[in-house]
């Protein structure tokens, strides 16, 4: 279930989370009128509440005209990566997206607190994403993986050599530059993440330019202090020379 | 993108390279919940959480599969595509939606239960307002009731109400030493804070027995409310799901220098164990002031002085000015004076962070 946090240190986060907190405690009156009528101008988290609360069909009916587009989207993207793209199995895991976030009297949307303003999208994005990975999982789909050898255009090194350049590093990183740098660092490095999809992550507060510079900082830092040979254990530098050649 | 260079040779390149065909991705015992490791995608998780998780996911296979996948799922709003595929889906059909609607809205002899589930709710959301205005009135500082967070708050602040150790703990502020010698405080009679977090902590362990937050403030209260016994194994076993947990170790380390202070035995063998939890926990962050004076402490007590002379002159470096820089200063004054007096040496050489 997710939480807020008080203590943010993300001016933004802190304001919406502050803002929330002016919206509680639930306007009953509020929810029953949406979820009589239907109206469109209440939040997504309003909604999320009517449908968690009241029996009344038609905030369902809201709910799915609000969020299927994004429900849809979200099980493409998992089908996608498991190559199912029939759009009458995708249009089966959206139903059961539904079913899941309806079962025991709507205890998911129940659990539902918002965080900030919006936040009802992001929830209900994720649960649509573990409800597809389920399905695929559970009908034994196998996933679409890139093969190793596509786009590499760099020799590769053998599994010791990586193995012991990974821990060398890694001491490195935790010596020299702060744990935010280094968890960036192996996100890309390691993960296989885009600068892109790291600055997607709003925990790291940064643009994809920022995050394009905190790993050419950290490159060349790094590089520096292999050709110096400054973090160099005695076995560490045969594998590293052979990094460098 | 290239970490600024471009030959084929680059080591960075040559690491992602390796990254590709050696990564293997398999689920360890500790890998969190994978829903939690989603929910950095829309910000959705505390910053201490998300920092965690990160730091996790960035060395785990497994986790850092979960969590790319995770962002290209989630992290871009639907495509124009996307929502042309939405527009031709069954549910795009009115009289779908409909039918599908009157399925999901519970048949009406299920309101009273979900009437009863909006009474809970509106009382958690009650409790959880009287407790953020007790934490300190500042509003600004909005905590979601029954959270692992708003507990930890609660316990910081049943620690400061009536601190009964001269052990810090994370997120506590200053108060002096109340001693009960003696007398164990029952988690029903403690302090209110105390009391209530502890609903709070027993649906937490229940909902998520292996999840170490909740292990780790159910220890936190059980060391506060001097039941040393308990707090230990509960401390020990979020230690083993979270070995590199500063907060964990402290508290772990807390929690054997109380249960050696207890035995009233001075080579008793739980300030060697304090000192060692904490000696890690100092290796993992030399920079937590809490930690720095726990680990002083400890090292004060198994009388290896010259450990603690320096442990507190790192502690006065990190926080000169607050209240708990007295109690350090104060400490090291007398570390000064008994050493000059009686030249003691040290009787153990542990590892020094």
């Amino acid at each position: 279930m997710p939480r807020g946090e008080p203590g943010s240190d993300d001016p933004g986060q802190n304001g919406r989370a502050a803002e929330c907190a002016r919206t509680e405690p639930l306007d009953l009156k509020r929810v029953a009128g949406l979820a009589g009528l239907g109206v469109d101008e209440e939040t997504p988290e309003d909604l999320l509440r009517a449908c968690a609360n009241t029996n009344n069909w038609r905030a369902w009916e809201h709910f799915i005209r609000t969020f299927n587009t994004l429900i849809v989207a979200t099980v493409s993207r998992v089908g996608r990566r498991h190559l199912e793209i029939r759009p009458d199995v995708r249009d089966d895991i959206v139903q059961e997206v539904y079913l899941k976030l309806s079962a025991n009297q709507a205890r998911l949307l129940r659990d539902f607190v918002p965080l900030f303003p919006d936040s009802a999208f992001g929830y209900i994005r994720i649960i649509a994403e573990r409800v597809a990975q389920d399905y695929f999982k559970s009908k034994n789909y196998k996933r679409f993986q890139e093969s190793s050898a596509d786009r590499l255009d760099v020799a590769i090194p053998n599994r010791t050599d990586w193995d012991l350049l990974i821990r060398e590093v890694d001491d490195w990183l935790r010596q020299h530059v702060s744990e935010r740098d280094r968890r960036i660092f192996w996100l890309y490095c390691r993960q296989g993440m885009s600068a892109k999809e790291i600055a997607a992550l709003p925990a790291f507060n940064l643009t994809v330019e920022g995050v394009e510079s905190v790993l050419g900082r950290l490159g060349r830092l790094l590089r520096e202090s292999f050709r110096r040979g400054e973090c160099a254990a005695s076995e560490g530098n045969a594998v590293k020379k052979s990094f460098l050649r | 993108m290239n970490l600024g260079e471009t030959d084929n040779d680059d080591p960075i390149e040559r690491l992602r390279a390796g990254a590709r065909v050696y990564r293997r991705p398999e689920k360890q015992p500790d890998c969190p919940d994978e829903d939690r490791l989603r929910m950095l995608v829309p910000g959705l998780l505390d910053h201490g959480e998300a920092d965690e998780l990160l730091s996790h996911a960035a060395e785990c296979d497994w986790c850092g599969t979960v969590l790319r996948e995770a962002v290209q799922d989630l992290a871009e709003p639907a495509t124009a595509e996307e929502q042309e595929m939405a527009g031709k889906a069954r549910l795009a059909n009115a009289r779908n939606r409909r039918s599908l609607a009157r399925r999901l809205a519970p048949p009406e002899g299920l309101f009273q239960q979900i009437a009863g589930g909006l009474a809970l709710w509106w009382r958690r959301a009650a409790v959880g307002l009287v407790a953020a205005a007790a934490v300190g009135g500042a509003c600004y500082q909005f905590a979601w009731v029954g959270s692992t967070t708003a507990t930890a708050r609660l316990l910081a602040q049943a620690y400061s109400e009536k601190r009964s150790m001269e052990m810090r703990l994370p997120g506590a502020s200053y108060s002096q030493v109340h001693v009960e010698r003696g007398t164990e405080r029952s988690l029903f009679s403690a302090s209110n804070p105390l009391a209530e977090a502890v609903p709070y902590i027993k649906h937490g362990t229940e909902a998520h027995p292996d999840d170490p937050n909740w292990l780790h403030l159910e220890g936190t209260a059980d060391l506060i409310a001097g039941d040393y016994d308990k707090a230990i194994p509960e401390l020990e076993r979020a230690r083993s799901l979270r070995p590199t947990d500063t907060g964990i170790l402290t508290d772990l380390g807390a929690a054997y220098f109380q249960k050696a202070e207890a035995e009233k035995s001075e080579d008793s063998k739980y300030y060697q164990l304090a000192f060692e939890a904490l000696s890690k926990g100092v290796r993992l962050n030399n920079e937590d002031a809490t930690l720095a004076f726990d680990y002083a402490l400890a090292a004060e007590r198994i009388s290896v002085v010259h450990v603690a002379r320096e442990a507190w002159e790192t502690y006065l470096r990190l926080d000169s000015t607050s209240p708990w820089a007295a109690e350090a200063r104060q400490h090291l004054n007398d570390l000064k004076k008994n050493s000059t007096s009686s030249g003691s040496t040290p009787n153990a050489q542990p590892q020094r962070p």
